[in-house]
């Protein structure tokens, strides 16, 4: 039996009247890479920001490795291990793509406003190391001929692999992506699938939302789908994919 | 678009810092030396008022240019400075009156710029939660409160009539009269502005820098980076706020007076028109700003009349064509080049 990495449990949250979730369970075992999927408005960014700590939930748990983080800011949950993307491409934009992983350093690095002030020689050492593992980082992703390119002026398609690259340089425990294929040819969406595989060989739990059922179908090992903030259903893609509300959800929505 | 061009490389930079350091202690020197400009003691006071206010802009930028936090009560910062100076200093007012003993001026100069900075922190802790308009108006009344402050205490600050026989700063028994030589004291102005200027540097090219600099630029980002947002706008606030606060003793101390007039809520527009004139969110932005403001301000003062529509004048024309600040000319100038040069290329 493998470890679970990532428990939510009776997760809810109510917009003055609306419940965007709703009493939502699933776990996510170490090593995996989990799908959210479901029609618009169903909830799904929503669930992320509850679980990153963007949104405190109304009631409900997360619980990651064991330690309960519902409550954290976003600040926190990243220190915790957990990094992601948003729907809304949220880049640093006047900055390059090197100073954009550099940023993404900042949980992890030490160095604070004396330091900084003297250069001493400790905090020179740690922002060459941020450096290196910047380009390293950059590399793995595909961006490493990109480094000093403002990030505004990046393609879409780049911007996205950009905010993965962000996240990963943190890293996390698990990366959570929000619609990362969203706006890509299918080009970049074949490279950004090899990449989402190569970022859990590394060990990193991956939790993802994707629009693109063929993208998530081919690369998720197990998939939640919501619909109106609950949990419709729960199981391999083809399980899924198999389930007649799941179809019901999706073609009977007009969707 | 790429960072490019050999001003922006490291030696670049450093040729071009020492060259410019080199010119601002060798030429006030020579200019000593003849004996028209050596009578004329208001041009020192000129260079000084230039630095200082350097020092304020520069100050500002690291919360307006870099953090993207707006202040328009820095003339509060710049109160508690020059009073808490005044105060900790004067044999006839607050600390010599109360106890006897005084500090000296350098000393009390780097004590009331901590002071300020723990001042803006917790200024800071109400307004790291407040988005740009509300901001606004709570450094107003910020600004306000500090100039009633030394308007109404008479007891503590003389009131509207202000103090005067402000001491000067002796260091090692070296007197920086502003009396005997202004020379001097320009030079002690231009030691805390490089030393400030080199401080903005590192720190803005650091971790902490960066951790500013991201949440200008999107703030739920940065929160979800590691960054703690309120926290680091509360040391934005106080770095800020220890420059002005600096800048406010070094001011008291080389003009030897102090009233509540120079903190008026005018000043604090004052400092973020320098800022946006001279552009911010770099290193020259503030100090051009604040040098060209101060020669409209100060030296035109024979042209008192004209001197608002000048400055009024030259203030919209930066806001209509040069909306990054004198400092983006070079940029804006390389850009119409390379468009001449390139035709359609660059689009
Ligand atoms: N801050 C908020 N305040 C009020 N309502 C909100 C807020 N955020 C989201 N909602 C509502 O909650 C519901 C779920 O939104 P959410 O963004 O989580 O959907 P989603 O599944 O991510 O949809 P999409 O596929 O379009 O991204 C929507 O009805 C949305 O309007
Ligand atoms: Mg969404």
């Amino acid at each position: 039996m493998a470890e679970t990495i990532l428990k939510v449990v009776d997760l809810t949250i109510n917009f003055s009247g609306l419940k965007a979730v709703d009493t939502l369970n699933f776990e996510i075992e170490k090593g995996e890479i989990f799908g959210l999927i479901g029609p618009n408005g169903a909830g799904k960014t929503t669930t992320f920001n509850m679980i990153s700590g963007a949104l405190k939930p109304t009631s409900g748990e997360v619980w990651l490795n064991g330690q309960r983080i519902d409550g954290n800011y976003m600040y926190q949950t990243n220190k915790l291990g957990i990094a992601r993307t948003y729907q809304n491409i949220n880049l640093f934009r006047s900055m390059t793509v090197l100073e954009n992983l550099l940023v993404g350093q900042h949980c992890r690095l030490h160095s604070g406003l004396f330091p900084a002030i003297f250069r001493t020689p400790k905090e020179k050492k740690e922002e060459e190391a941020a450096v290196q593992k910047a380009r390293d980082t950059l590399e793995f992703c595909g961006l490493g001929h990109k480094e000093d390119t403002y990030s505004s002026s990046l393609s879409y398609g780049e911007q996205r692999i950009l905010e993965i690259a962000r996240a990963l340089v943190s890293d996390p425990v698990l990366i959570i992506l929000d619609e990362p294929a969203a706006g890509m040819n299918p080009t970049e969406k074949n490279s950004l699938a090899d990449l989402v595989k190569r970022i859990r060989a590394r060990g990193i739990t991956v939790l993802l939302v994707e629009h693109d059922m063929k993208f998530v179908m081919g690369i998720t090992d197990r998939i939640c789908v919501l619909n109106y903030g609950k949990r419709l259903a729960l199981g391999t893609p083809a399980e899924v994919q198999a389930n007649p509300e799941v179809i019901e959800a999706y073609l009977g929505g007009g969707d | 678009m790429k960072k490019n061009g050999f001003f922006e490389t490291k030696k670049g930079k450093t040729i071009a810092a020492a060259v410019i350091l080199a010119l601002l202690v060798i030429i006030p020197l020579l200019m000593d030396n003849n004996i028209i400009l050596k009578q004329n003691k208001y041009f020192y006071v000129l260079l000084c008022l230039i630095g200082i206010y350097t020092i304020i802009t520069s100050g500002l930028d690291i919360l307006f240019g870099y953090t993207g936090q707006i202040s328009f009560g820095h003339a509060g910062f710049f109160c508690i400075g020059a009073y808490g100076s005044v105060l900790l200093t004067h044999p006839g007012w607050g600390l010599g009156k109360l106890t006897g003993y005084v500090l000296p001026p350098i000393l009390s100069i780097l004590l009331v710029a901590c002071i300020t900075a723990c001042i803006g922190a917790l200024l800071a802790v109400p307004a790291s939660k407040l988005v740009f308009h509300f901001l606004s108006m709570l450094t107003i009344a910020f600004n306000q409160i500090i100039y009633l402050i030394a308007n109404n205490f008479s007891w503590l600050t003389n009131g509207s009539i202000g103090i005067t026989s402000v001491p000067a700063v002796t260091i090692l028994g070296f007197s920086f009269s502003t009396v005997s030589s202004k020379l001097r004291y320009y030079y002690l102005v231009l030691f805390f502005v490089i030393v400030l200027l080199v401080v903005k540097t590192h720190i803005i090219n650091s971790r902490v820098g960066r951790g500013l600099i991201a949440i200008r630029e999107n703030p739920t980002a940065a929160n979800g980076c590691g960054i703690n947002v309120a926290k680091y706008k509360i040391m934005s606030f106080a770095i800020s706020a220890f420059y002005v606060g600096l800048a406010g003793g070094l001011y008291v101390h080389m003009i030897g007076f102090v009233s509540p007039d120079t903190f008026i809520q005018n000043t604090s527009v004052i400092f973020i028109t320098m800022l946006l004139f001279g552009g911010s969110g770099n290193l020259v932005g503030p100090i051009l700003g604040a040098a060209v403001i101060t020669f409209i301000q100060e030296g035109l003062q024979s042209l008192a009349d004209y001197r608002m529509l000048i400055y009024g004048v030259l203030l919209l024309i930066i806001i209509l064509f040069q909306p990054q600040g004198l400092s983006g000319l070079g940029k804006t100038f390389s850009g119409l080049a390379a468009r001449g040069k390139g035709g359609e290329s660059n689009g």
